[in-house]
């Protein structure tokens, strides 16, 4: 999926503790909302942060991040 | 406060919603912590923040994979439970066994902790006796602001038992890793620090100190928490009259989860320093720059507005009342970005991942081959507190099946 495909994620709220781990990896991609739950600031990764993507799914306590390829 | 004469100046925080709210604040660094056991917890991972912390946090993400999760569960928890717990099998009384359940869940977690690590010569009894033997002092000398000792004794016997670990278990470990040890990339945290001395920095105890850390956390807290969901849910099964405890995935998870939230078997104080004036969110509660807070990781998880005006009676079916979107184990792993980084290895499902996680492991197996108390021994707590329990002694009896009523 790194090889340059694109790439869809999503954050499951109800699992979400609010780490701020993907905000910090990646802020790019997500960003904490008022509630201090984890939101994608996008649906489509670009090719070239989907590694990012990648590694804020793999880092994230709750496994609350989805990554999927499209 | 909390009688360490090292913070007496902490300002005390009980209510879990400014607990939580402080872990996850960025404006709340752990960096002033633990000002005397430096030497063996100095800078490791539970003591950075920021770029720092986040830096050791993306080198140490992948011990935690699922991939390594699995092969953990596969390859060493499950058959060290087959092999010291056994399987449900039907039999006469004769099948009645005793086992301790302390030194049992010490030995799981030792090894477990020694792959993660990985070091060797643990895998045999005398190995994880000697390991347990050598990690005791070095703990109490990384917690010694907590010690009623002579402070100056704790920190010696800590620093000769650490010296002896680096030349027993450490050192052998790191000198194969500068060697040659490319095929198992991620799966050990003594490969990945070898891998990575320049992220480290240069500080070459730096990777010892960080063993210490790994080896503390994965002993201490998920052994002691062994003990006490036994004794909660054997307590509970006698108070309500239950003569059967459940062994269904739901109801072991809520007990396992209810344990983890009423017995905070690692330091109950977290320290936290206020970088820059903060008026929390949750309850408007302000903060000056430079304050010292104690958050008070005990009461936090005991406090009615949150967990109920019963909130210090375990209640393995609590979590449909738990309010403010806390989770049902409170502050049980920390939160913000030093959550606890074995999070999944100890809850399993409930973190998401396809592993039964230890404690439910373990308990599961425990509850089907029918555990009940050892009516000739009770259990003993450590002489050094009433958080952890010293011995722990149980009977199993198959052919009661899920009964906890003691062998005929």
């Amino acid at each position: 999926m790194s090889a340059g495909g694109h790439c869809t994620v999503s954050v499951n709220p109800a699992t979400c503790e609010g780490t701020g781990l993907c905000e910090a990896v990646a802020g790019a991609l997500f960003r904490l909302d008022e509630d201090d739950v984890a939101r994608p600031l996008v649906s489509r990764v670009p090719a070239d942060l989907v590694d990012l993507a990648q590694e804020a799914e793999q880092m994230c306590p709750t496994r609350s991040i989805s990554v999927e390829a499209e | 406060m909390y009688g360490s004469p090292g913070y007496a100046d902490l300002e005390p925080v009980e209510a879990y919603l400014e607990v939580h709210e402080i872990l996850r604040d960025r404006r709340f660094i752990a960096g002033r912590s633990r000002p005397e056991g430096r030497e063996f917890l100095g800078e490791t991972m539970v003591g950075i923040d920021g770029d720092r912390h986040l830096v050791r946090r993306r080198l140490y993400a992948p011990l935690m994979s699922e991939e390594n999760l699995t092969r953990l569960e596969r390859e060493l928890v499950e058959p060290m439970l087959a092999a010291t717990v056994g399987t449900p099998s039907s039999g006469s009384d004769s099948s009645c066994t005793t086992i301790d359940l302390v030194p049992l869940a010490r030995d799981l977690c030792m090894r477990v902790a020694a792959a993660i690590l990985g070091i060797e010569g643990v895998q045999s009894p005398s190995g994880t006796e000697r390991l347990t033997e050598l990690l005791r002092p070095i703990a109490a000398g990384a917690t010694v602001e907590w010690s009623p000792r002579d402070h100056a004794e704790v920190i010696a016997e800590g620093r000769a038992a650490k010296a002896a670990f680096v030349e027993e278990f450490f050192a052998p470990a790191w000198e194969r890793r500068g060697r040659a040890d490319a095929e198992q990339p991620d799966r050990d945290l003594i490969s990945i620090m070898a891998r990575s001395r320049e992220a480290l920095g240069g500080d070459p105890d730096l990777p010892v100190r960080e063993s210490i850390l790994f080896l503390a956390a994965a002993t201490g807290n998920p052994v002691g928490h062994l003990a006490f969901a036994v004794d909660d849910l054997l307590a509970w099964a006698e108070t309500e009259s239950v003569s059967r405890i459940p062994a269904d995935d739901d109801f072991l998870r809520g007990a396992i989860n209810e344990t983890l939230r009423l017995h905070i078997t690692g330091t109950p104080v977290l320290v936290r320093e206020c970088t820059e004036p903060v008026e929390l969110r949750s309850t408007g509660r302000h903060f000056d720059a430079g304050a010292l807070l104690g958050l008070d990781m005990v009461a936090a998880n005991r406090d009615p507005d949150v967990f109920g005006p019963d909130a210090d009676r375990f209640d393995p079916h609590r979590s449909g009342r738990i309010t403010q979107r806390a989770k049902s184990y409170g502050v049980a792993f920390g939160g913000g970005p030093h959550i606890c980084l074995g999070r999944a290895l100890v809850l399993g499902r409930d973190s998401g991942v396809q592993i039964d996680g230890l404690q439910f492991g373990l308990l599961s197996r425990l509850l089907r081959q029918g555990i009940h108390r050892d009516p000739q021994r009770s259990p003993a707590l450590a002489a050094s507190g009433q958080r952890h329990y010293e011995s722990f002694p149980v009977h199993l009896a198959a052919e009661s099946g899920l009964s906890h009523r003691p062998c005929a």
